[in-house]
């Protein structure tokens, strides 16, 4: 069962006297099913970020749906949302986004706490975690004191803690030198093996090598996909360069 | 190069003109306040008045406190706007300009402020100045018509202070661009995000100070010591607010979040991590805020409640209408001192409504046990003894015909060597041991339920001894005269007398009283070495130069608190916004809703703005008996209208500084609000 559709997606932003139209999104079919690793590519202003606003309930469609294991959150309420939000989504950002004013710790700690989870429950839960990723010694640490690598970790562990169903990364690896971001690029390989269902977006080929399957956007809509299959990373890296000189040339004959 | 300065300066100011408007703003109401205070200081026709001395010299005290505040209160709000503008400083040095041309940008700007705000407020002072002498005069209930005039010392002198101020904030900006790197000044906004340190030393010693503090307020008993004391008291409990406020704050919090079953919570772990942050950035700004607002709220309650009580407190000091006290070596017949004061009165057409007069041997000195000495004696036989002010009693001896005349107490026969004390504090002996002589204590008895005078407040203890008879009570003044060396205390006879009349009729009759005592203590055989007289309407305008002069001040000076009180909070809510911004976004992003965000913001910006006006009133409430009984000093005894102007003043306080709080609170969600 896939376990996020989106079907026929719509957003229209108009200026603030409604003369101007701005189609970002036109219309927009996917489904990702369970423990798949998909990452969507486009260049600026294809779309990405709409799209990816849309999925994380941070912003409405104009028309479509977006269903959740089968529950569209489109019509979700602003009360419920941030609720539905930190129960099936995780979040990684660019600029990591975790807060000053909070331990790494904390910072991980933050979604459970917001779910009123008993203290020592959230120590359980966070042990494997950290573990995994590398930040056991240095959750003690502010973010100020750490590298942006070990930051994005910690961004990382605070989207998994709460056992999300999907995890979506809006260019985690945007910030990071190569090294980092290799790094976090075989953490996300791992833990998809582990069965978590990731999408991500990203500007680098790289990164989105590492997924299973590709998604395009251009001027609003999937343009094309690749499904990695039994090809392997450097394999994956050569398809989608091709895919994105292709697009880059304009389409014309594609369309 | 100039007009580059100029055309940037003016930009900058458009550009930030949230800050800078109220920053010129209060600037010119300060100096607004300042130049009139001056004016009045320098005013000839107030030296004219009765007790116009008295204000000038109020207000000449008032100015110097107005210079300090001024002065804090300037380079405080210039060194918000300075870390505002360090990152356009930073991009200005980036872009390719040299730290001499942006420190003459910083030059041109200050001068324009500078410019704006002693302009502004010296044309709004001399507009407003005879709004203010009017004022005052209706205050000080002086009768007399109000020029316009312009005064030269006080424009000069208004013009010096604040160039001097302004000139120091520019050196402080100039100095800032000149210490740091480009690189500094872009982040300078962003700085201080650092977790703070416990300072335990630091908490230790803000409660040792409060401690001190409040304990020298709650527990100075004598006004004379109270009032050296104070200062004292005041200075501790400043320093410990800021040392609580800037290390216990911090010190408290970091408990709360050791306690991971507490801090782990929804409710608790969002806010106690947001306070610790706040606190750290706030704690000067809101201790500042907690020590105007005591200071306000004291000076406000203080001054309006002696304004309101001016009367009683003329009636404590003066008991009566007409107060005369005769002194003299021997027994004397006063019949001819009476007449001469009835005959007075009865010249100036006004009625006798009440009439009480007292033989009294007034000694001041130490008692021991139950040994009472007097200074003179002291001196006598060690002319170099020190008697501590705070140890004296002071005993009344009286007789008992004047203890049932004028003290209204019916005391039976006393035999010889006894004797009956009345006054406070409680007695605790059986024998009272008076110029070597032993007396038998009978009875005690504190003071009559409306017996309420100044004096009991300023000596360790105040005793009526009442002896049975005239012949016992010179034997006593002869004794102690002969201890004294023939320098003791002279027996004094009080006359008080009580007229009809209005306030004007009475300081006429006054006047005639006056001339007339004056007139028969001049004559030969009148047998008195010296008559004082007290007149208690011919007073009252001296009373309204120093408590209408000092209401004027209270007022004044609390509103120039106020006023920067809440600018203070205003620049605070300000900064907190754009500091918050960010961490509004993430919470938002990580799954925090928008209510919950802003009811946690909402209630940890509440908490911190309600912190100091808390604190300020537990400061206010502890220095309640100090102040009383300096106020009893002043004559100011009426404690119940002290307790209502402080409640009042509290009140009101409160009101405003929450009106201003929530009109703040929409600049802060604007800006927190703003993509």
């Amino acid at each position: 069962m896939s376990i996020l559709q989106v079907n026929n997606l719509k957003k229209i932003y108009t200026t603030r006297f409604g003369s101007n139209q701005v189609q970002a999104l036109v219309n927009i079919n996917f489904n990702v099913e369970e423990g798949e690793y998909v990452a969507i590519m486009g260049e600026s202003g294809s779309g990405k970020t709409t799209l990816l606003n849309i999925l994380a309930a941070l912003d409405k469609p104009t028309s479509g749906s977006v269903l959740l294991q089968g529950k569209d959150i489109v019509g979700i309420n602003d009360k419920e949302i941030s609720v539905f939000r930190r129960e099936n989504l995780g979040f990684v950002f660019q600029d990591f986004n975790l807060l000053d004013n909070f331990s790494l710790k904390d910072n991980i700690f933050l979604p459970l706490v917001l779910q009123n989870l008993p203290h020592n429950k959230m120590e359980q839960r966070l042990k494997p975690i950290v573990a995994k990723l590398g930040i056991s010694e240095i959750l003690n640490k502010y973010p100020y004191e750490v590298s942006g690598g070990q930051k994005q970790r910690a961004a990382v562990a605070r989207a998994l803690i709460t056992g999300p169903k999907l995890i979506l990364a809006d260019e985690p690896t945007g910030a990071l030198d190569s090294k980092a971001a290799d790094s976090l690029l075989r953490l996300f390989g791992s833990i998809n093996d582990d069965g978590q269902t990731i999408l991500m977006v990203t500007h680098s080929i790289k990164a989105a090598s590492n997924a299973k399957r590709v998604l395009f956007i251009k001027d609003g809509e999937v343009f094309h996909q690749i499904y990695s299959g039994d090809a392997g990373k450097d394999e994956m890296y050569t398809k989608i360069s091709d895919t994105l000189a292709m697009l880059q040339a304009g389409g014309e004959n594609n369309e | 190069m100039n007009k580059l300065y100029i055309k940037l300066m003016s930009t900058n100011i458009k550009n930030g003109k949230q800050f800078y408007v109220p920053f010129i703003l209060s600037g010119a109401i300060t100096v607004m306040l300042f130049y009139n205070m001056m004016a009045i200081f320098y005013n000839d026709g107030l030296s004219h008045m009765s007790g116009g001395n008295d204000v000038k010299m109020i207000f000449g005290f008032g100015n110097n406190v107005i210079i300090i505040f001024s002065f804090i209160f300037i380079f405080y709000t210039n060194s918000f706007i300075m870390k505002r503008r360090k990152r356009d400083i930073g991009i200005y040095n980036i872009l390719g300009m040299e730290k001499k041309h942006i420190a003459g940008e910083l030059f041109v700007e200050t001068v324009v402020i500078a410019v704006l705000a002693i302009a502004g407020g010296l044309s709004a002072g001399i507009v407003f100045n005879k709004f203010f002498m009017m004022l005052l005069y209706k205050i000080l209930a002086f009768d007399s018509s109000i020029k316009f005039m312009i005064s030269g010392h006080a424009v000069y002198k208004t013009v010096v202070i604040f160039a001097i101020i302004y000139s120091v904030t520019m050196i402080y900006n100039i100095m800032q661009v000149r210490l740091s790197k480009p690189v500094e000044l872009l982040s300078g906004s962003n700085t201080g995000e650092k977790e703070p340190k416990t300072k335990i030393i630091m908490t230790i010693l803000g409660l040792i100070c409060i401690a001190v503090g409040y304990f020298i307020a709650i527990t100075t008993e004598n006004p004379i010591s109270a009032l050296s004391l104070f200062f004292v008291a005041v200075v501790l409990v400043i320093l410990g607010t800021y040392f609580l406020f800037m290390a216990g704050s911090i010190a408290f919090l970091k408990l709360l979040r050791n306690n991971k079953n507490y801090y782990y919570k929804k409710n608790h772990f969002v806010a106690v991590s947001g306070m610790l942050y706040r606190m750290k950035q706030n704690s000067v700004g809101l201790s500042n805020i907690c020590i105007l607002s005591t200071m306000v709220l004291v000076m406000v309650s203080t001054t309006v409640s002696m304004f309101i009580g001016e009367d009683d407190i003329l009636k404590t000091r003066f008991e009566s209408e007409i107060n005369i006290s005769a002194y003299s070596t021997e027994i004397t017949d006063s019949s001819m001192l009476d007449e001469t004061v009835e005959n007075a009165i009865k010249d100036s057409k006004r009625e006798i409504t009440d009439k009480n007069s007292k033989l009294k041997l007034s000694l001041q000195g130490i008692l021991e046990g139950d040994v009472f000495s007097t200074g003179d004696e002291i001196k006598g036989v060690n002319p170099n003894a020190i008697i501590n002010y705070m140890d004296i009693y002071s005993v009344d001896i009286i007789t008992r015909d004047y203890a049932k005349k004028s003290l209204n107490m019916d005391i039976p026969g006393i035999s010889e060597g006894e004797i009956v004390i009345c006054g406070e504090p409680d007695y605790e002996y059986e024998k009272f041991t008076l110029c070597g002589k032993e007396y038998i204590v009978k009875d005690k008895m504190p003071f009559p339920d409306d017996y309420d005078s100044m004096m009991v407040n300023m000596l360790k203890g105040w005793y009526y001894i009442i002896v049975d008879s005239m012949t016992e009570f010179k034997s006593i003044y002869e004794e102690q005269n002969r201890l004294a060396g023939g320098n003791g205390a002279q027996i004094c006879y009080d006359l008080s007398i009580d007229i009809d009349g209005t306030r004007e009729q009475k300081k006429a009759c006054g006047q005639v009283v006056d001339n007339a005592v004056k007139n028969y203590s001049k004559q030969e055989g009148s047998g008195y070495k010296r008559i004082i007289g007290f007149y208690r309407e011919n007073e009252r305008q001296d009373f309204y130069g120093i408590y209408g002069g000092l209401f004027f001040l209270g007022v004044f000076l609390g509103s120039m608190f106020l006023m920067i009180t809440v600018l203070i909070i205003f620049y605070k809510q300000i900064s907190e916004g754009y500091e918050d911004k960010h961490r509004f976004e993430i919470m938002e992003k990580v799954g925090m809703s928008k209510q919950e965000i802003k009811v946690s913001i909402r209630s940890q910006i509440r908490t911190v703005f309600l912190l100091p006006i808390i604190a300020a009133s537990i400061h206010v409430a502890v220095a309640f008996p100090m102040i009383r009984r300096m106020l009893l000093m002043l004559n100011m005894t009426n404690t119940n209208l002290y307790i209502k102007c402080t409640v009042a003043s509290i009140l009101i306080f409160i009101a405003i500084y929450v009106i201003v709080f929530i009109l703040t609170s929409r600049t802060y969600y604007k800006v927190v609000g703003s993509k």
